[in-house]
């Protein structure tokens, strides 16, 4: 357990991430990937901070900051999905009132008014 | 040793269950998929000896968000619900692209010749006194600006959610 293998697992994790961003068309499945995708940046925070002192010709690995930079992540992670599970909810709400299929209410190539 | 083979069984299964996440046709399967995934990181962050962020990981990703996931999904789509597979020309662009981004890493990685040698045990290590008193530092090394301004970020975002989601006045 070394760094190069976490970052070959968070590499690998972020690239399942994109894979799903990419291909999934319903808005909740776009953002479980898009979690994913920032849970590997997490592995990294943590990798680098564990083992940052191995890198040639670097400061010596500041453990601390480290774990406090994923900490402020998850936090505004957190705050990112609040907002988008909000508006999730608001669009099915707006399609289903307006008589739409409840299926097809987040599919996002079909939100066009989002576009701007 | 011990930690390595363990360290390789749960890249192998975080690797295996996200594979899952983006491939299951069923949305709930797919958010089951991403707490296991969010688990086992927690597993990986306590083995790395950063045990304050596995903590964080369990208490606000599973406790948190994962919940906030699962009310969405109940709420917006039916249970037995099969989202449609992508098409295949899509699904070979998306590992294009996301292949591209992996080899770069790998590529960078290589060339920079970065950390091949196991650190030895208890090296590099962020006590959890040392994080509170960091976090809390109004110096320059410190974190409290940040702390503050997370904590109206999260506030801000509370109403935000609400406002959004909430129904119509004058109903829907």
């Amino acid at each position: 357990m070394n760094l190069s293998s976490c970052l070959v697992l968070s590499a690998a994790l972020f690239g399942i991430g994109a894979f799903g961003l990419l291909t999934r068309r319903n808005l909740i499945a776009a953002l479980i990937s898009l979690e994913l995708m920032v849970n590997a940046a997490l592995i990294n925070f943590v990798a680098f901070a564990r083992f940052g002192d191995q890198l040639p010709g670097r400061l010596p690995g500041d453990p601390e900051s480290g774990s406090l930079f994923a900490l402020f992540a998850v936090a505004v992670t957190a705050a990112e999905m609040a907002i988008a599970l909000a508006i999730v909810i608001a669009l099915h709400r707006r399609s289903a009132a307006a008589g739409g299929r409840a299926r097809n209410s987040l599919d996002v190539t079909a939100l066009e008014s989002l576009h701007g | 040793m011990a930690a390595d083979v363990l360290f390789w069984a749960v890249s192998a299964v975080l690797v295996a269950l996200a594979a899952a996440t983006v491939l299951a046709r069923n949305l709930f399967r797919a958010a089951l998929g991403l707490l296991g995934v969010l688990w086992l990181t927690a597993v990986l962050f306590i083995m790395l000896h950063a045990e304050m962020v596995a903590l964080v990981q369990v208490m606000v990703y599973i406790g948190g968000i994962m919940i906030f996931v699962l009310y969405a999904v109940l709420l917006t789509s039916e249970l037995g619900g099969k989202m449609p597979a992508p098409s295949f020309w899509k699904a070979a662009a998306a590992i294009v692209a996301s292949g591209t981004a992996v080899a770069m890493v790998a590529a960078l990685m290589r060339k920079s010749g970065a950390g091949g040698t196991d650190v030895a045990a208890g090296g590099n290590v962020a006590a959890l006194k040392a994080l509170g008193l960091r976090l809390l530092d109004p110096g320059p090394q410190g974190f409290l600006i940040p702390f503050e301004l997370i904590s109206v970020l999260l506030l801000a975002a509370m109403v935000g959610a609400i406002a959004v989601a909430r129904e119509p006045r004058g109903g829907p």
